[in-house]
């Protein structure tokens, strides 16, 4: 399953960001939903060790619009019915702001990646 | 899905802080919460439109929350005013736009991507042609008299 493809097929009503306190990351998060799902490569998956059987996790990076400085590391949940993508949820955020790792690379971002269990594989 | 709906709500966007009437939030299966990305492109159709329309000059902070809204690329805006990237990179780093009449131009540009393709075809006084911000400032009202979006309030720098 490609799994980035089946979220950017979701309807906007099943995108979405987790819903925190007010930070400046927290609102860049929802400013820049859009661009990451649409510019964003896959970095690995991982079932939820919380929800097993009913939610995946996704790490994924796009580059700054800049070209230049760090892009966007992010994850999502993505909740699944059989293997029927159902919502995907933003659940973290970093681009080197508010003492948040940093990345200006693909390469860099997927060992991040695989040091937090980020694998590629897909269910 | 379940919703739940938070009113009076203090959203962080374009360097700012707003108050937003009604934010509608997903309640997860959980039991936590988030919001859509539906919802966050309603309340980016409301800042904008107020960003749009305000008489200050466009910062740095709001051109690039109105390229986020639009999906418009700074490398367009260049190419648009018939700009060097340099100059963006100057903007950055001062965080203004260095002439007015830069900041009337985009505001006008951003606000026809939000809303011109309802509102583009409108009739409109033809005293605004001669006063660009009295027209900003009409396209403002139009959009929330047309309930393309809401009227919120800007709280804080």
């Amino acid at each position: 399953m490609d799994w980035l493809e089946e979220v950017r097929r979701l309807p906007a009503e099943r995108r979405a960001v987790q819903h925190e306190p007010e930070t400046p990351r927290y609102a860049k998060a929802r400013q820049k939903l859009r661009f990451i799902v649409r510019e964003a490569r896959l970095l690995g998956t991982q079932e939820d060790p919380e929800r097993p059987a009913a939610a995946w996790l996704l790490a994924v990076w796009a580059p700054s619009e800049r070209g230049i400085g760090h892009g966007y590391y992010a994850c999502f949940r993505v909740y699944v019915d059989q293997a029927r993508v159902l919502l995907a949820v933003l659940y973290c955020l970093y681009d080197g702001t508010e003492s948040s790792p940093g990345f200006k690379s693909f390469e860099a971002a997927k060992a991040f990646a695989e040091t937090q269990g980020f694998r590629e594989v897909s269910p | 899905m379940k919703t739940v709906t938070l009113t009076d709500y203090r959203y962080q966007a374009a360097g700012r802080v707003w108050n937003i009437p009604r934010v509608r939030l997903l309640v997860l299966p959980d039991g936590s919460q988030a919001v859509s990305e539906a919802e966050i492109q309603r309340i980016q159709l409301a800042i904008g439109n107020e960003i749009c329309g305000s008489d200050g000059p466009l910062t740095i902070e709001e051109l690039e929350f109105l390229c986020d809204a639009t999906d418009t690329s700074l490398a367009e805006v260049a190419r648009l005013l018939d700009l060097h990237k340099s100059t963006l990179s100057k903007w950055r780093a001062t965080g203004q736009i260095s002439k007015a009449i830069y900041s009337v131009h985009l505001k006008k540009l951003f606000w026809f991507k939000l809303f011109g393709e309802h509102l583009g075809g409108d009739p409109v006084p033809v005293q605004l042609l001669a006063d660009e911000q009295g027209f900003l400032r009409y396209a403002h009202e139009r959009a929330i008299h047309e309930k393309l979006a809401d009227s919120i309030e800007l709280l804080a720098a």
